[in-house]
């Protein structure tokens, strides 16, 4: 079982546990609808259709309404911190939560108390709070941004506001910035670095990098990071290697985004529909060996 | 009665956001401010002075601090 | 004094770099402290820009003010009261030394794109509604998203009003920017 930890941008959405299904542009959990947007709904509605075509099961969903204030995220946090150590999910991935040191620790705890430890992932605000608590190392999987690589990357600042290349990314920084983030124990065993180009590194270097198909209005598409951490996370739950998870996840992210021919006004939604079509091509891809381009 | 702003697990700048968030909400009153780091302990007190709250008091708890602050 | 030290030191050039010696930045710890001064200096009348630092410099966090220099000691004295307190003030002497501009706009044919710093909306030219947000990781951007998708720009939510995080203000940024080239 997989489980996907994470926040509706909805202050009335209660605590909510349980499967989640996706159906009409909706994920679904305990008779809740949310509509896919983004944020960890596009997350999970990735995660769906990739898993879907792995086929993996539905994924676990802990999710509590949170506009950014962090009381949804507290109560959520105080759940999983009772509840998670009993638990046997082969991979958890914590989202968007309010990045506080004392509940992350609290929560990490919970998942040390786990009969068999499980593959995390982090990003988001989950991630924040992993680097300030100074626990990246017990992560499997970050999936940054560039600036969220520069918050890792600093090990003076304790918080992303203090961080130089938080906001103004500085995309040539980035090979240095991942061996800065590894040097001082503040990245997971892997990275996937969300940019331009993307970067698949571990504690050995740069592993993979991919930059094509480029789409220029998928730049202006909220929830395109949220989607491929939702299909690199199925991925992983269906037994693939995390590195080459990465790597899949990439370029099947940005294929998707080519194959949806969006506008500047296309929601994440529907790229969302073209996932599983991109993934299959590079799976097939993968198998047979061989590089393709797309012109 | 005082009200509480719990910023334990903040980093910096958060917790001095927090009680000037808090701060904001009321004229005058007691508000308590929940801290676990020095760094914040001192940022907190300063900021409510910088706003004219008087520090009431300051006490060690646990492995932080329980900052009370008033006004009016 | 900056304005004598000019006065001092003509040289063929003067009107160019006259601009650069009228300038200076502050540098401070982290963003919400920038933030927090541009609010009270804006409220005191000062005429100053959020900016971003000059790359070859590399103290501080990501957002710069740009004062003019002259002010530099009147404007110190409003900050000392506020407790938003700048760790350098570094007079823009090189071009080395400019602050950048944290504005990006791009034309995607039916739709304007404005981004400040990480933060990005996007605009239909023709309606003025908000198609789209996207950029940061930040607790609250799937909420402001969410809020300002879909309305008018001129009916939308600014995100400074119901944002909570560097983010937020960024798109504020890339909002008001926005609203701006759309004559709004």
């Amino acid at each position: 079982m997989w489980a996907v930890v994470g926040t509706i941008p909805d202050q009335d959405f209660p605590l909510v546990t349980g499967l989640v299904s996706l159906k009409d542009n909706a994920i679904s959990i305990q008779g809740q609808q949310i509509p896919v947007s983004r944020g960890t709904p596009a997350l999970l509605a990735a995660a769906i259709k990739a898993g879907e075509l792995q086929g993996q099961p539905a994924p676990y969903g802990f999710l509590v309404g949170d506009i950014g204030v962090g009381v949804g995220s507290r109560r959520l946090c105080d759940y999983l911190a009772k509840h998670l150590g009993k638990s046997d999910f082969r991979t958890i991935t914590f989202h968007y939560l309010q990045p506080n040191v004392r509940w992350h620790n609290r929560v990490l705890s919970s998942v040390e108390q786990m009969t068999k430890r499980p593959i995390l992932v982090a990003d988001a605000g989950s991630m924040y709070a992993a680097k300030m608590s100074g626990k990246a190392e017990a992560y499997d999987l970050f999936t940054p941004d560039i600036g969220e690589l520069a918050f890792l990357a600093d090990e003076q600042a304790p918080h992303p506001l203090y961080t130089r290349g938080f906001i103004l990314h500085e995309e040539t920084r980035v090979p240095e910035l991942i061996t800065r983030s590894y040097t001082h124990n503040n990245a997971a065993r892997h990275l996937l670095v969300k940019g331009e180009t993307d970067y698949v590194t571990n504690q050995n270097g740069i592993q993979a990098t991919i930059d094509y198909p480029i789409v220029e209005a998928m730049e202006a598409i909220g929830g395109t990071g949220d989607t491929l951490t939702g299909i690199v996370v199925a991925l992983i739950a269906a037994g693939m290697e995390i590195s080459e998870a990465a790597t899949v996840a990439a370029r099947a992210n940005r294929l998707a985004g080519y194959y949806a021919k969006p506008t500047a006004a296309t929601q994440v939604a529907e790229i969302v529909s073209y996932i599983p079509g991109a993934l299959e091509e590079i799976l097939a891809e993968n198998k047979k060996g061989e590089a393709k381009r797309v012109a | 009665m005082s009200r509480t702003v719990d910023a334990r697990g903040f980093s910096c700048p958060q917790p001095v956001l927090m009680t000037l968030e808090e701060i904001k909400k009321v004229d005058k009153g007691e508000i308590v401010i929940l801290v676990d780091t020095d760094t914040s302990k001192e940022n907190v007190s300063r900021a409510a002075k910088s706003q004219g709250w008087d520090l009431k008091q300051v006490q060690q708890e646990g492995e932080g601090y329980r900052i009370t602050i008033s006004k009016g | 004094m900056a304005f004598l030290d000019f006065l001092k030191h003509k040289h063929p050039k003067a009107s160019a770099e006259m601009q650069n010696l009228d300038r200076g930045i502050l540098v401070f710890e982290n963003t919400s402290e920038v933030i927090r001064a541009e609010s009270v200096l804006k409220a005191e009348g000062w005429k100053i820009r959020v900016m971003g630092p000059p790359p070859e410099f590399r103290s501080g966090c990501d957002l710069v003010i740009e004062i003019p220099l002259i002010e530099e000691l009147s404007i110190l004295r409003t900050l000392q009261m506020s407790g938003a307190i700048p760790k350098e003030v570094v007079p823009v002497s090189s071009p080395l030394l400019q602050p950048v501009d944290l504005f990006q706009t791009k034309d995607l044919g039916q739709h304007l794109m404005v981004r400040a710093a990480n933060m990005k909306v996007t605009v239909d030219k023709q309606t003025l509604t908000i198609v789209n947000v996207s950029g940061g990781g930040c607790p609250d951007v799937p909420y402001l998203a969410h809020r300002m998708v879909g309305k008018l720009l001129s009916d939308a939510p600014s995100p400074r009003e119901i944002g909570h995080t560097l983010c937020g203000y960024a798109l504020q940024l890339a909002y008001e920017e926005a609203r701006r080239r759309c004559g709004l």
